[in-house]
C-alpha cells in the first residue's frame, strides 16, 4: 500500500513537463527498487531535473507518502531547508536552490471527484560524483590522493559546524563531488535529513532512537544522546575517524569494531546504568562519570589491521589521528579542526618528502631489526636459564 | 581450648571453583581457550599441564542488534558489486559484511570468485576464515596452505589454530615457530605460543612470550590473565596480582579475571581488596554467579555479615545449590541467629541429597553450632549415622573436623570410653589430607592431657604431631599450625613444664595479642612463670580479642581456675575457693574446668577446715 502511493507520487513528478515552470527533465533517482534493495534516504523521494533558469541540474526532494503520518519525520523534511538556508553562501556547503514549496497533484478518490494534493518540495544543488572509489577501490588510489581526499571531507564538516550545523549522518554515501579532478573540485556533505543546529529545539523532546547510519555512529548515539546538541558536533567527528580508518584498510570501520565483543558488552554495561536516570542532563552526567571505566575495553581497531595501506613513515601522525577522532568517550575525540587539518597537511607533506620518507623508512627498519635483536637475546637468555634449570634438577 | 578454638576456625564456608579461561586475544572472531584449573588448585599443582583441554570459539554477542545493521549494509554494498567486483578492498568489505550479516555462502562465492583473478593475499585469509567460521576446517587447511608460509604470518597462525583444535599440537607447534621467524616482535604468534607453552606447563616460556606481546598489544585483558595464570603457577604472588589488577582495569567486566583475582586475593586475606570490583561487576552483572559467590565470601571474611547475607540471598535467588545454603546458615550464625543458621544448613543438607560429600561440610557446621549450644545429644544423633558410613566421599580435611564434632558429642554426652576409642580409630585411618591428620592428632593430644589426664600419650602422639608439620608443612593452613602449636604449649603448661611450653608459645609469639588463644596460652605461661600481673593482663586481653561470649566465658573460666590454682599455692585459701567457685560456676564454660573447679574447691575446703 505505501509502495503504491510512492508509485503514484512518482509517476505523478516524472509527468510534470515543468516545475515550477522551471525545472524539466523530472526523473526520479531513489525509486523504484530493483529487487532486494533497500530506499535510500529516510524522509524523500530524490529527483533529478533540469534548471531552465540556470541550465544546472538540480536536486528535488520531495516528502515520502509512506511517512505522512509521522510527525517526527515530516518535521525533519520541513527543518532541512531550513538548515540548508544558513549555509546559502557558504563555501564547500550544499546550496538550496528554491525553498520550500507545493505542487499539487491530483488525486481521485472513491466517490469519482478529484481533489488537489499538496506536495512539499525543495530544490538544492546536483551534484555529479560520489566518492565510493576512494572507499570502494582503495588500491587505485595512492595514499596522498586519500589523504587530500580526507582533507577535503573535514573542510566539507568544518564548513557546516562552523555554522552551527552537525550533520549527525556522516558517511561517504552522503559525500559528493562536483568534479572528478582532485585538483579542482569541493566534496560537499548532502542530505540534511537528519542534521540539527546547535541552537534548535528538539523536534520530540524524547527521541532517543538512532539518528543516522549506525554503521558510523558513535557508541553514545547507541544509549539515546542521538539528540543531544551538546554530543552532536563529537559524534560528527566519530564518522570522521571511520572514514578514514576506510579509506586505507580493506574492511569497514563498524564491522572491525563490534568483532571485539567488549564493544557490545561496554555499550550494555552503559545502557544499563543510564537506564536507572530520569532525565537526559542527568544521564549525560552519568554517562561522563562511568564511561572512564570501559573506554579501555575498547580501544578502536588497529589503524594497521586490515591490510592497511597508509605508509609506515606516516603512521606516527595519522594513527593518532585517527585513535582521537574514534575515541569511545566523546568528551575525549579531537573538535578542533585546525589541528585536524594541520596533522592531515603535515602526513601529505611528509609523503611528498622522499628525503623524509626514506630517513623514515631507515629508522623504521633500525628499530626493527634493533626489537627483533632484543627479542631474540631474551629468548636466548631464558633458554640458557631453563637449560641449567634443568641440569641443576637433574 | 580445643573446643571453642575449634569452633572458631572450623566454619566452612565454601566457593565452587572456577577453571581460569587462557584466551589467545579479545578481538577477533576466532578464539582458542582453553581452561587452567582455578586458583586454588593451581597453587597446589604448581605448573603441570592442564588437564582438560578444551578449545572454544567464543561467539560474539549482539545486544543492539548489528546483524540487522549489517544486513542493510550488504544489500547497499551489494548494489556496487558490478562496478567494484574487480576491486579486492570492495570484496573484502563487503564479504566481511557478508559474513556478519549471516550471509556466510554469499561471503565464500564472493571470495572464491575473486581469488581466481587476484593474488591478494588478503582474500586468501578471508577465505580460508569464512571455511573455519563454517565448520569447515579441512578446506581452511587447504586454503591456508596455498599462501607463501614462509612470508605469511597471518596464515601459519591460522593453520597453528586449526591444528591446535585438532589437539596437533606438533604441527601447531611448527606454524607458530614459523610465524615467530618471520617476524620475533609481532605479539599475534607470540600470544598463541604462550597460550600453548602454558598449556604444556612451561611456564617460564609462556612468561617470556607473554611479555613480548604485551609490548604491543597492550590493551588485551585477556592477555594479562594468561600472564598471571602463568606467574601464579610459578608461585610469583607479587606478579599475578599486578597482571590481574592491570587486566581489570583494562576491562572491569572481565568475569575470569576478576573471579581469578578473587581467589588469589582470598588466599592471600586480602578480601577487603576484592569487594570494591566485585561490587561494580555484579551490578551490571547480577546473574553471575561466581561474582557473587565470591562477593559474599569477600564479605563475610571482612565481618560484613550483612552485606553477604544480602549477596547469598542474591546467589540463591538464581542458583539454588546445596552449597549456598550452607554458606547462608554460616552467615547467619555470625549474625548470633541460630535458628536461621540451623534452618539453613538444615536445607543444604536436604538439598544434597544422596552425596556424602555435598552433606559433609553443611553437617559439620551444623554440628558444631549443635556443639557450641551444648546440644551434645542432638549432634550426636546427626554425626552417628555419617560416621558410621565407610563410603563417605568427604575430603578428609572436612572429615577430621566432623570427627572432632563427634569426638566433642561423646564427650558432651559422658561417653567418655566411647570416645577415646573412637578417636584411636579415627587415627588409625588413612588420612590423604596432612591438615585433617594434624586437627585429629591435636585433638588426641588435648583430650590426653586436659581430659584423660594421660600426659605420657599425650607426649607420644605431640612427637607423631610435630612430624606431620614438620613434613607437610607446605601444605598445612597456618591457622591449623597455629592451633597445633598453642595446643601444644598449652598441655606442656598443664603439666608445669614452662619451658618446653615457650618454645611453641615463641612458634606463636607474632598471634599473642592479634589471637585470643595464643595470647591466652601466653597469659597461662606469665601466671605459672609468676607474673601474676602480667598473666591476668594478658587474659583480659584474650577475653576482649574473643569474638563470641561463649569464648569470653570460657577463656574467662580458664583464667579464675588458674587464679584459684594460683592462690592456693601461696596459701591463700580463702582467695583460692573464692576463684574456684566462679570457675565452677561458669555456665558456658567447660565442664572439665568446671568438674575440675569443683574437686579443687572441695580440696582447698578440706585444708581450710
Amino acid at each position: 500500500m505505501l509502495d503504491d502511493n510512492r508509485d503514484f507520487l512518482v509517476n505523478e513528478f516524472v509527468k510534470i513537463t515543468s516545475l515550477n515552470g522551471r525545472y524539466e527533465q523530472v526523473e526520479c533517482v531513489n525509486w523504484p527498487l530493483a529487487s532486494g534493495e533497500e530506499k535510500r534516504g529516510y524522509f524523500s523521494l530524490v529527483f533529478k531535473a533540469l534548471d531552465n533558469t540556470t541550465g544546472k541540474n538540480v536536486a528535488i526532494k520531495v516528502m515520502d507518502p509512506s511517512h505522512l503520518g509521522d510527525d517526527y519525520r515530516i518535521n525533519c523534511f520541513k527543518r532541512e531547508p531550513k538548515i540548508l538556508t544558513e549555509i546559502i553562501g557558504k563555501k564547500r556547503c550544499l546550496q538550496l536552490v528554491d525553498e520550500m514549496r507545493q505542487h499539487y497533484i491530483k488525486v481521485a478518490l472513491p466517490n469519482g471527484h478529484q481533489m488537489d494534493f499538496p506536495c512539499d518540495y525543495f530544490v538544492t544543488d546536483w551534484l555529479d560524483y560520489n566518492i565510493d572509489d576512494y572507499f570502494l577501490s582503495k588500491e587505485t588510489f595512492s595514499s596522498t590522493i586519500k589523504l587530500i581526499t580526507f582533507r577535503h571531507i573535514v573542510s566539507s564538516v568544518e564548513a557546516i559546524h562552523s555554522s552551527n550545523i552537525f550533520h549527525r549522518d556522516l558517511k561517504p554515501d552522503n559525500m559528493r563531488t562536483d568534479s572528478q579532478n582532485i585538483d579542482d573540485r569541493f566534496i560537499l556533505v548532502i542530505d540534511f535529513g537528519t542534521a540539527a543546529q546547535y541552537d534548535s529545539g528538539k523536534l520530540m523532546p524524547d527521541y532517543g532512537y538512532q539518528v543516522g547510519h549506525t554503521m558510523y555512529s558513535a557508541p553514545e548515539t547507541f544509549l539515546g544522546f542521538a539528540g543531544e546538541r551538546s554530543i552532536a558536533k563529537y559524534t560528527d567527528v566519530y564518522a570522521l575517524g571511520c572514514m578514514l580508518y576506510e579509506l586505507f584498510n580493506d574492511s569497514l570501520y563498524f564491522t572491525q569494531c563490534t568483532s571485539n565483543a567488549n564493544f557490545g558488552m561496554a555499550l550494555t554495561a552503559l545502557g544499563f546504568t543510564l537506564s536507572a536516570i530520569p532525565t537526559i542532563e542527568e544521564k549525560i552526567k552519568c554517562y561522563n562519570g562511568a564511561v572512564g571505566n570501559y573506554a579501555r575495553m575498547v580501544e578502536p581497531p588497529d589503524f594497521f589491521g586490515f591490510n592497511c595501506t597508509l605508509p609506515g613513515c606516516i603512521s606516527g601522525v595519522v594513527t593518532p589521528l585517527y585513535k582521537s577522532l574514534v575515541h569511545f568517550d566523546y568528551n575525549k575525540r579531537l573538535y578542533n579542526f585546525d589541528v585536524l587539518r594541520t596533522r592531515i597537511d603535515k602526513a601529505i607533506r611528509a609523503l611528498a618528502n622522499e628525503e623524509y620518507q626514506k630517513r623514515s623508512i631507515e629508522k623504521r627498519r633500525i628499530f626493527k631489526i634493533n626489537a627483533i635483536r632484543k627479542a631474540e637475546e631474551k629468548q636466548l637468555r631464558l633458554n640458557n636459564y631453563l637449560n641449567s634449570a634443568k641440569r641443576i634438577s637433574c | 581450648m580445643l573446643n571453642a578454638q575449634s569452633l572458631s576456625e572450623t566454619k566452612e564456608i565454601e566457593s565452587k571453583q572456577k577453571d581460569i579461561d587462557i584466551v589467545v586475544d579479545d578481538e577477533s572472531l576466532f578464539q582458542i581457550s582453553f581452561e587452567l584449573p582455578s586458583a586454588d588448585t593451581i597453587k597446589t599443582i604448581h605448573c603441570k599441564p592442564a588437564h582438560g583441554i578444551s578449545v572454544s570459539e567464543i561467539s560474539t554477542q549482539d545486544p543492539f542488534n548489528f546483524r540487522e545493521l549489517f544486513q542493510k549494509e550488504f544489500i547497499n554494498l551489494t548494489k556496487k558489486h558490478d562496478k567494484y567486483k574487480d576491486s579486492s578492498s570492495f570484496i573484502l568489505k563487503l564479504s566481511g559484511v557478508a559474513t556478519l550479516s549471516g550471509n556466510i555462502d554469499k561471503a565464500e562465492e564472493l571470495l572464491s570468485d575473486s581469488i581466481k583473478g587476484n593474488d591478494n593475499p588478503a582474500l586468501l585469509h578471508k577465505l580460508g576464515d569464512t571455511f573455519i567460521l563454517q565448520g569447515l576446517n579441512e578446506k581452511a587447511l587447504e586454503v591456508f596452505n596455498q599462501a607463501d608460509l614462509q612470508a605469511d604470518i597471518y596464515s601459519n597462525l591460522r593453520l597453528a589454530y586449526i591444528y591446535t583444535k585438532q589437539n596437533n599440537l606438533k604441527k601447531a607447534f611448527e606454524h607458530l615457530d614459523t610465524a615467530q621467524r618471520i617476524d620475533p616482535t609481532d605479539f599475534r604468534p607470540q600470544l598463541f605460543l604462550g597460550l600453548v607453552h602454558l598449556k604444556t606447563g612451561q611456564c617460564e616460556k609462556a612468561i617470556r612470550n607473554f611479555r613480548v606481546a604485551a609490548a604491543t598489544k597492550k590493551d588485551s585483558s585477556s592477555l594479562h590473565v594468561n600472564l598471571a595464570a602463568a606467574h601464579w603457577s610459578l608461585g610469583h604472588t607479587d606478579k599475578t596480582i599486578k597482571e590481574l589488577k592491570q587486566a581489570i582495569s583494562i576491562n572491569p567486566l572481565n568475569e575470569n579475571a576478576l573471579v581469578f583475582y578473587s581467589d588469589v586475593m582470598f588466599n592471600l586475606d586480602y578480601n577487603d581488596k576484592t569487594i570494591q570490583p566485585l561490587e561494580f561487576f555484579v551490578k551490571l552483572n547480577s546473574s553471575s554467579k561466581f561474582a557473587w559467590e565470591r562477593l559474599a565470601r569477600a564479605y563475610y571474611f571482612t565481618g560484613k555479615y550483612t552485606k553477604a547475607k544480602h549477596a547469598l540471598d542474591n546467589l540463591i535467588s538464581i542458583s539454588d545449590e546445596p552449597y549456598t545454603y550452607n554458606n547462608l546458615g554460616v552467615v547467619y550464625w555470625q549474625m548470633r541467629e541460630h535458628k536461621a543458621a540451623l534452618k539453613c544448613l538444615f536445607e543444604a543438607i536436604e538439598k544434597s541429597g544422596d552425596d556424602s560429600k555435598q552433606i559433609s561440610i553443611p553437617l559439620l557446621n551444623m554440628a558444631i553450632i549443635l556443639n557450641e549450644k551444648r546440644k551434645y545429644q542432638e549432634c550426636y544423633n546427626i554425626l552417628k549415622t555419617y560416621i558410621s558410613n565407610p563410603k563417605s566421599a568427604a575430603d578428609d580435611r572436612i572429615l577430621s573436623k566432623i570427627e572432632i564434632q563427634y569426638f566433642i558429642a561423646l564427650e558432651g554426652t559422658d561417653r567418655h570410653d566411647i570416645a577415646a576409642h573412637e578417636l584411636k580409630l579415627f587415627l588409625n585411618r588413612h588420612y590423604s589430607d596432612a591438615e585433617g591428620r594434624l586437627l585429629l592428632l591435636t585433638c588426641k593430644i588435648y583430650s590426653d592431657a586436659v581430659i584423660y589426664k594421660n600426659m605420657n600419650d599425650c607426649y607420644k602422639f605431640t612427637e607423631k604431631l610435630l612430624t606431620v608439620i614438620k613434613e607437610c608443612r607446605d601444605k598445612i593452613p597456618e591457622n591449623s599450625i597455629r592451633f597445633a602449636y598453642n595446643n601444644i604449649a598449652f598441655n606442656y603448661l598443664l603439666d608445669n613444664k614452662v619451658n618446653d611450653a615457650f618454645v611453641y608459645i615463641n612458634k606463636n609469639f607474632k598471634y599473642v595479642y592479634t589471637d585470643a588463644y595464643c595470647t591466652a596460652t601466653y597469659g597461662l605461661y606469665n601466671i605459672k612463670k609468676g607474673n601474676l600481673q602480667d598473666g591476668i593482663k594478658l587474659y583480659e586481653t584474650a577475653i576482649s580479642l574473643a569474638t563470641t561470649k561463649d569464648i569470653k566465658d570460657k577463656i574467662r573460666q580458664r583464667l579464675n581456675l588458674e587464679l584459684g590454682k594460683y592462690a592456693l599455692s601461696s596459701g591463700n585459701t580463702k582467695e583460692a575457693m573464692r576463684y574456684f567457685t566462679k570457675a565452677s560456676g561458669e555456665n558456658n564454660g567447660y565442664k572439665y574446668v568446671t568438674k575440675e573447679a569443683i574437686e579443687l574447691f572441695k580440696s582447698t575446703q578440706q585444708i581450710s577446715n
